[in-house]
């Protein structure tokens, strides 16, 4: 039984490489790859490099502040600019539309600006030219050109007698078909992966790290999942056709439709069914919150009077002039404190119904597994929604730590006494400032991403079984004879 | 002639369903550029309501101090949306209209972006303008692959060689019924956008009709320029989608890679660093020094007085601008670098109908990048507007309380719209040159004359 589909499989990839077309697709496909790595790399290092010596400037910049008041330190502030995954390289996900880089200072939480997008003339919205683009779009395309007539021009030219004469079942037959298929792809993806792989060695003071290896292994086999798919799928159709021109057609159908226009209406869809609030209403009701807890710009605001009568309980004074530590610095740690934790309660609901808008698109990936492919392979290379939000919220927390440390210097080391006009005395020491560290910014670690994909992942799952099952009902319900 | 090719052509029930369907999703494609302009013009009130409101709240408490209550008084500035915008959302959605700042240092808070989800961004709109660029020429690929081969898979094209004088009168005649009904289409859809959006005729409308139009034709004249290669059904399908596949995705993306990866923008990130640096490092300098550079600019002010000791509004505010005056550089150069990009995108789109087309009608809808930019430099302007109005009431410490705050009203950003009627024919040339070939071929191809 083996040595049949061994046959067959061996037969039609034969049949496939005596045909002009083959290599004229694998040429323009090598083109192509080669074109979209070269670029995409050129840029990723180009701007890894940029936001690095960026960083480093800020750094700079930041150490060489002389001596003076913690709270201008706090005001200073810093950035948080965004670093790329080494394996984004391969799939560019969201990453072109996400901010690159966020000013970081006391009592406010800035937007992420410059995003590629932001500098782009419009012409990035009609497609961007990536390996994993070529993998997901133009792959499966090559794919049904070369399988479309696998089985049906065999059903019109009579050879499907032929080779069941020769004792071939049905489900041998499929299975033989969509093996050589697979394989036939993997010609293509195969070189696309060595690509990745040699860019991201040679990439210069890359990110590379722990998580990179098993994150590009099971990009590997998601699209060796994904293509097994495409594959089984061809050879369906092509085997339920009268004739290959109806396969050709149906399959460029079913192709128009999952790859090029289900995505974009379905991500319409989720933002019509969650409707996201504008950036004036989400201030403005971040804002209110906060003036609901406490108002700093009112003077008898009751909760930092309540702050202030705490502060002389617990060291027994009755004015700010007799405290051992700096008022200002308790009620600025007390007000920061509030305001962020009601910003990023504001924040974590604004991020979950952006979620929930993804979401309908990542369900869509049991029906459409173009949407299923994409949603992981972006999510493994690094650049998905999840790991831009990572981002956020890893330059928020750096934001936060910053003012809070300043306010805790501030705190201790300021004296309530007001100086005399001209004098230092509020200023403190700069290398306290040198020892607050740089951001650090980490990359999601796989487990977390792998968590936050779950819907994708299973997908994938589902339609390696639906293929199987689809496989065996086909051939059982397929009459070779039927030609 | 005529009916009988409108008969066959309905008769397939495939043209029929796909024209029905651009209709539906076209209408779709409408709907959802008017929620687009309902939340915009949601907004533009949203902020002129909520102006009123937060100076109301900050006069409250902040109304001793001219210069406090400047530090967090906020002006808003607006870049109206144009009604077509419903049709081509461009860049809209990622750049902001509306800005909210104020008269602190400006490079600091104009680049401020939206809040926006950016999955969505990167799926994009679907809007007209993508229904145009890459839906209706499928259904013209639909329509017109099989107009030569299926006479031939059918036999009767060698019948038609006997009867009929001329092929090619023949062959046009047929493609002529599914031209007149997807441009039918298309018309229904700008009778349904201009009414249902509300889009005044202006000549950027009749622009945007044109253009498109144009654009359209020149699929038809592309689908006659591979039919005129007499392939089978197959070849003629499969090469069609190659053609769309090449126009409308691969030759834009390798562009844009191109371009993005040829003018990386470091000077945005070194405007954002110079701005900081130069506003918050003039703390630890004398400030004697910081206000000869400004008074050097603003000669106007020399006569105000300011306090060597403590703190000083005059001084606070110079240091405030001088953050502005030591990004200038790098600002001018991220600006031309902006302007590279567009520059050199436009001219590719010379050659390339699908990026043309994209390209002209964000102009006509005001919602290209160029656009932005404009708005970028008016708001500069309506900053300095603003300081020039309150400069001399803080640095004179002005009671707050006598100064008119009703007329502090959001403003509006007026740019004109100066795409010429030549823009809008210029895809015409696509047209005629295709169509030549195609039809130069078709004339001449030996084998089947």
């Amino acid at each position: 039984m083996k040595v049949i589909t061994n046959t067959i499989v061996k037969q039609f990839i034969k049949n496939i490489f005596q045909q002009k077309i083959f290599y004229f697709l694998l040429g323009l496909f090598f083109v192509l790859l080669l074109y979209a790595a070269i670029t995409g790399n050129s840029y990723l290092t180009k701007q890894n490099a940029m936001q690095q010596q960026y960083q480093e400037l800020i750094r700079k910049s930041w150490e060489a502040n002389p001596d003076k008041h913690p709270h201008r330190m706090a005001h200073f502030g810093s950035f948080a600019l965004r670093i790329k995954h080494p394996l984004s390289v391969f799939d560019y996900g969201i990453d072109n539309y996400a901010g690159n880089a966020v000013y970081l200072e006391a009592h406010k939480q800035n937007t992420v600006n410059y995003s590629e997008a932001s500098f782009s003339t419009g012409m990035l919205r009609m497609g961007e030219l990536s390996i994993a683009m070529l993998l997901q779009i133009i792959l499966p395309l090559i794919i049904f050109f070369l399988g479309f007539s696998s089985i049906a021009a065999d059903k019109e030219n009579g050879t499907l007698k032929i080779i069941s004469s020769q004792g071939a079942s049905s489900f041998q037959l499929l299975t033989g078909r969509t093996i050589g298929l697979w394989l036939i792809s993997s010609l293509f993806f195969i070189p696309a992966f060595a690509v990745t792989g040699i860019l991201m060695l040679l990439q210069k003071n890359s990110h590379i790290n722990a998580d990179t290896l098993p994150r590009f292994l099971l990009t590997g086999l998601l699209y060796s999942i994904f293509y097994w798919v495409v594959a089984a799928f061809t050879v369906i159709v092509s085997a339920k056709s009268n004739t290959a021109k109806n396969a050709l057609i149906k399959l460029l159908g079913i192709w128009l439709l999952m790859a090029i226009v289900l995505p974009k209406i379905v991500q319409v869809a989720g933002n019509s069914i969650y409707t996201a609030p504008s950036k004036l209403s989400f201030e403005t009701a971040i804002e209110k919150d906060i003036v609901k807890q406490g108002d700093s710009h009112n003077p008898d605001d009751p909760f930092f009077k309540r702050v202030r009568d705490s502060v002389f309980k617990k060291y027994g004074v009755s004015s700010a002039d007799s405290l051992p530590v700096n008022m200002g610095g308790i009620v600025g740690y007390e007000g920061e404190r509030l305001s962020s934790e009601t910003y990023v309660k504001h924040y974590n609901d604004l991020t979950d119904l952006y979620r929930r808008q993804n979401a309908v698109s990542k369900w869509t990936g049991f029906i459409n597994p173009f949407m299923m492919l994409k949603h992981n392979s972006m999510a493994l290379s690094g650049s998905d929604f999840e790991s831009y939000i990572n981002f956020q919220q890893q330059a928020e927390l750096y934001r936060y730590s910053l003012a809070q440390r300043m306010n805790a210097l501030q705190t201790k080391y300021v004296s309530n006494a007001k100086p005399k006009e001209g004098s230092h005395a509020l200023h403190i020491d700069k290398e306290y400032f040198k020892a607050f560290p740089d951001f650090n910014y980490k990359f999601l670690v796989m487990q977390k991403t792998l968590h936050h994909e779950t819907i994708s992942v299973i997908a994938m799952l589902f339609w390696l079984l639906i293929s199987w099952v689809a496989l065996v009902y086909v051939s059982k319900t397929f009459k070779i004879i039927a030609a | 002639m005529f009916p009988l090719f409108i008969k066959q052509f309905f008769r397939n029930r495939i043209a029929t369903f796909s024209l029905l369907l651009l209709f539906v999703i076209g209408i779709i494609s409408i709907s959802i550029g008017k929620k687009f302009l309902v939340q915009q013009q949601a907004a533009i009130a949203e902020t002129a309501q909520h102006q009123q409101q937060h100076i109301d709240r900050l006069l409250k408490y902040e109304n001793k101090e001219f210069g406090l209550l400047m530090y967090y008084l906020k002006f808003a500035y607006i870049n109206p949306t144009n009604n077509l915008a419903g049709l081509a959302i461009g860049q809209r959605d990622i750049n902001s209209s509306i800005q909210a700042n104020t008269i602190r240092g400006l490079e600091g808070q104009k680049y401020d972006t939206d809040l926006r989800n950016p999955f969505q961004l990167m799926m994009g709109n679907f809007d007209l303008s993508f229904v145009i660029l890459y839906l209706f020429p499928l259904v013209i690929i639909v329509l017109c692959y099989n107009l030569y081969s299926e006479e031939k898979e059918n036999g009767t094209w060698a019948l038609l060689k006997t009867q009929s004088k001329s092929t090619t009168t023949y062959l046009l005649q047929k493609m002529a019924v599914p031209y007149v009904f997807v441009l039918t289409v298309l018309a229904l859809l700008y009778v349904t956008a201009a009414v249902w959006l509300q889009i005044p005729i202006t000549n950027a409308f009749v622009n945007f009709m044109v253009s498109n139009s144009l654009y359209i034709s020149c699929w038809f004249a592309i689908a006659l320029l591979v039919i005129s290669f007499y392939k089978s059904s197959a070849v003629n399908a499969v090469s069609l989608l190659s053609v769309w596949l090449l126009l409308t995705l691969l030759l834009p993306g390798a562009i844009n890679n191109y371009i993005t990866q040829k003018y990386t923008v470091p000077e945005a990130l070194s405007t954002m660093m110079k701005q900081r640096d130069g506003y918050h490092k003039k703390w630890d300098i004398p400030k004697d020094s910081t206000l000869q550079l400004f008074f050097k600019e603003y000669p106007q002010y020399k006569n105000y007085e300011w306090k060597e000791d403590g703190f000083d509004w005059l001084w606070y505010y110079a240091m405030q601008h001088m953050g502005d005056a030591d990004a200038k550089r790098d600002k001018d150069l991220f600006m031309q670098k902006l302007q590279q990009r567009e520059k050199e995108s436009n001219q590719f789109s010379y050659w390339l109908p699908t990026l043309y087309t994209q390209q002209l009608n964000t102009q006509l809808a005001q919602t290209s990048l160029q656009n932005h930019l404009q708005f970028l430099d008016s708001s500069a302007a309506y900053h300095q507007k603003l300081r020039f109005y309150f400069y001399p009431k803080i640095f004179t410490a002005a009671p707050v309380l006598k100064e008119d705050w009703t007329k502090q009203v959001p403003q509006y950003c007026y740019i004109k719209n100066e795409t010429g009627f030549t823009k809008s024919l210029y895809p015409a040339l696509f047209v005629l040159l295709i169509a030549a070939a195609g039809l130069w071929r078709l004339k001449n191809d030996v084998k089947y004359k």
